[in-house]
């Protein structure tokens, strides 16, 4: 028996995977039991490749948390001093987006080697109202998403060009790299740690 | 976050840098076999000041902005947290615990794979041959890549010429970059009508998932190609000695780190390095071997035919023979069709192949560390493995004059094909003979490929400060 991934709440959770009586690898995204201790409950296949990815989420969430504090700063008439990390967050907003336009046009002009920026500000967006234990996963309209990535982007340029935004957008692009940062440092949190398990668990059946 | 909780936040981070930095202290006064911990140590201390101004700047901030000034104290906190393993690997790369005679040789081959990339050779409590670098390095720390062998197998020299795969890790980016949006492209459009009957989950994870299981496929099956470039058939017999310890069928899982099944890489390796008949029907067992003259193992197989040595070529196509018999079956391929999103990730990685073994091909013969420009030193390192002399040197006539002799050093890879040849013929001759005996004398080969290893970087290392000491 393998341990599959559970999609649950804020982030993956490895539980054993039955389906059929033997875990399947093509079931990626397809719906499955899961023994839990609850008992076999229904669930979404979700295989995240975090555990590879954890000093990409760890350098991704400190972005958007520095990011968020520089603006907020700036606003507060304080000058800024790192815009390296304006530059940075630009940058990963701008994968997202390319990712996003991909996924409503199927333009890949821009596209990057990976739509992991997409994924990730997606589950930001989504966050709070999906991943409830038992709830579908979201439609996400790619569009709308792609707009959003574009205004965030303008925002955080003009603050980087030492102009200040109007309150709307200064306050909904604080709003969303809070919690981008909260999601992917959240994520990431959860796989610096390792649980206490026995040794051989197989031992108490 | 209220002050006091702020407070006791950053105590937590500023008592993880002070102890951070007292390990480091504790760690420069241990022995290693090169300046590559000496150096990584030097640029940790630096990136630890740096936390401890980002930690001051957080608190000089937190009168306007108190709700941000935990989150980016958490940020340090996990920025440091990822650190630490910096520390255990510093720790196995210490002279006792890392393969030492060989890491010269490691680091002289990975400046030559890797010329921007310092390397830290160490010896982990794991059974994986792994390297850890990062793609877009932000800082000196980040530049350093870690490379770790398996402790249980320290002195298996025979086993360490998969280092070869793990240093072609950090040098496909670039290839797997261009190819990526073609791929995720194609992709979309095919997964598109399965997801629909069968996924419930977001269509942009899924071309994701389905984009890094290809991915990590390419990735492991360019490392192989790459390894096999570099040490011929050196890499087949090192990867088969690992891999016939799990199940050659296993299929890419997620708790497989998508590892494409280990029969599929031998297939692949065979098919591009060395051009060998893989498929069914291609070729029977009993089928003469091919003896044309530009393909890589027909040309090994005549040379050592040529200069004597027609055990070595025997050797040589038995075993390549039986590798080829394992990967005609297609029992690997079954579990792959099987599922639809394998089936398309590996369809891609199929389309992916000829490319991706030019560039590693390429690789390896831009930085001359491709196994067939030394293919000529294999017979006569053959000689001294027969007088149980540590291969480390090849001695030539001077132009006519057959009492005039100079000295010079192989290559690696001669050393690991020549080596493993010797090996493979022991181990049929020890098949039937007592275990204690037959490990007695896989450890002497050891100790005389180690060896050979050490002596190449003595030479090397001799060699570079004559040239560089003024004429006397």
């Amino acid at each position: 028996m393998l341990a599959g991934c559970w999609q649950h709440r804020e982030g993956v959770q490895s539980l054993p995977i039955f389906r059929k009586g033997r875990v399947l690898p093509g079931l990626l995204g397809e719906r499955a039991s899961f023994r839990t201790r609850q008992g076999v409950q229904e669930g979404t296949v979700m295989a995240v490749a975090d555990v590879q990815l954890l000093g990409e989420l760890v350098d991704c969430a400190d972005v958007a948390v520095r990011a968020a504090g520089q603006l907020y700063l700036f606003r507060c008439g304080r000058p800024i001093r790192d815009k390296d990390v304006l530059d940075r967050a630009v940058e990963f907003l701008a994968a997202a987006e390319a990712g996003g336009a991909f996924m409503s046009s199927g333009d890949s002009a821009n596209l990057h080697a990976t739509l992991r920026p997409l994924n990730w500000v997606a589950d930001a967006r989504t966050s709070g109202k999906r991943r409830a234990f038992s709830a579908q996963p979201e439609e996400i309209d790619y569009e709308a998403l792609t707009q959003f990535l574009r205004r965030m982007q303008a925002t955080i340029a003009q603050v980087s060009q030492g102009n200040r935004p109007d309150d709307q957008a200064w306050e909904e692009c604080i709003g969303f790299l809070d919690c981008l940062g909260e999601t992917l440092g959240t994520r990431a949190d959860q796989h610096m740690r390792a649980a206490s398990i026995p040794s051989s668990s197989v031992a108490s059946f | 976050m209220d002050i006091s909780l702020l407070n006791r936040l950053r105590t937590l981070v500023v008592f993880e840098v002070d102890t951070f930095e007292k390990q480091l202290g504790r760690l420069r006064s241990l022995h290693y076999p090169s300046g590559a911990a000496s150096s990584l140590i030097d640029n940790l201390v630096n990136e630890l000041r740096g936390h401890r101004q980002e930690i001051n700047q957080v608190l000089a901030d937190f009168p306007d902005d108190p709700e941000r000034a935990g989150r980016a104290l958490r940020s340090q906190h996990r920025l440091l947290v990822q650190k630490l393993r910096y520390l255990s690997s510093l720790e196995d790369a210490e002279t006792v615990r890392a393969p030492w005679s060989l890491v010269p040789s490691i680091e002289w081959l990975a400046s030559a794979l890797l010329p921007d990339k310092p390397l830290l050779a160490t010896c982990t409590q794991s059974l994986n041959y792994g390297i850890r670098w990062n793609p877009a390095p932000k800082s000196a720390v980040q530049r350093f890549a870690i490379l770790e062998l398996p402790a249980i197998h320290k002195t298996n020299a025979f086993l360490h010429v998969l280092v070869g795969h793990e240093l072609f890790h950090p040098i496909l980016q670039e290839f797997l970059k261009s190819r990526a949006a073609d791929v995720i492209s194609r992709l979309r459009t095919a997964l598109n009508p399965i997801a629909s009957q069968v996924t419930k989950d977001r269509f942009d994870e899924l071309v994701e998932q389905v984009r890094y299981i290809w991915q990590r496929a390419l990735e492991e099956l360019m490392c192989d190609m790459g390894c096999a470039a570099i040490f011929g058939p050196a890499a087949v017999f090192a990867s088969a000695m690992l891999h016939i310890g799990g199940n050659l069928d296993e299929p890419p899982s997620l708790e497989g780190s998508f590892y494409p099944p280990p029969r599929y890489r031998l297939r692949e390796v065979l098919r591009y390095a060395f051009q060998a008949p893989v498929d069914e029907g291609q070729q029977s067992p009993d089928a003469e071997p091919d003896q044309s003259d530009d393909k890589p193992l027909p040309r090994l197989a005549r040379l050592l035919s040529d200069r004597g040595f027609g055990w070595a070529r025997d050797v040589l196509e038995k075993q390549f023979k039986i590798i080829q018999g394992e990967v005609q079956k297609q029992t690997d391929l079954e579990q792959v069709n099987q599922y639809p999103w394998l089936k398309l990730a590996y369809e891609e990685v199929q389309g992916s192949l000829p490319q991706a073994w030019d560039y590693v091909r390429d690789k390896a013969q831009s930085t001359s560390t491709s196994w067939l420009e030394t293919i000529e030193d294999i017979p006569k390192l053959l000689e001294s493995i027969g007088l149980l002399v540590p291969p480390g040197e090849i001695r030539e006539t001077v132009g006519e004059d057959s009492s005039q002799l100079r000295t010079r050093s192989p290559s690696l890879s001669a050393i690991s094909i020549a080596m493993w040849l010797y090996r493979l013929r022991e181990e049929e001759q020890d098949a039937v003979k007592a275990e204690d005996n037959e490990l007695r004398r896989y450890h002497r080969l050891c100790r005389l490929m180690l060896k050979a290893f050490e002596d190449v970087e003595i030479r090397r290392e001799y060699d570079s400060r004559k040239k560089a000491a003024p004429a006397s």
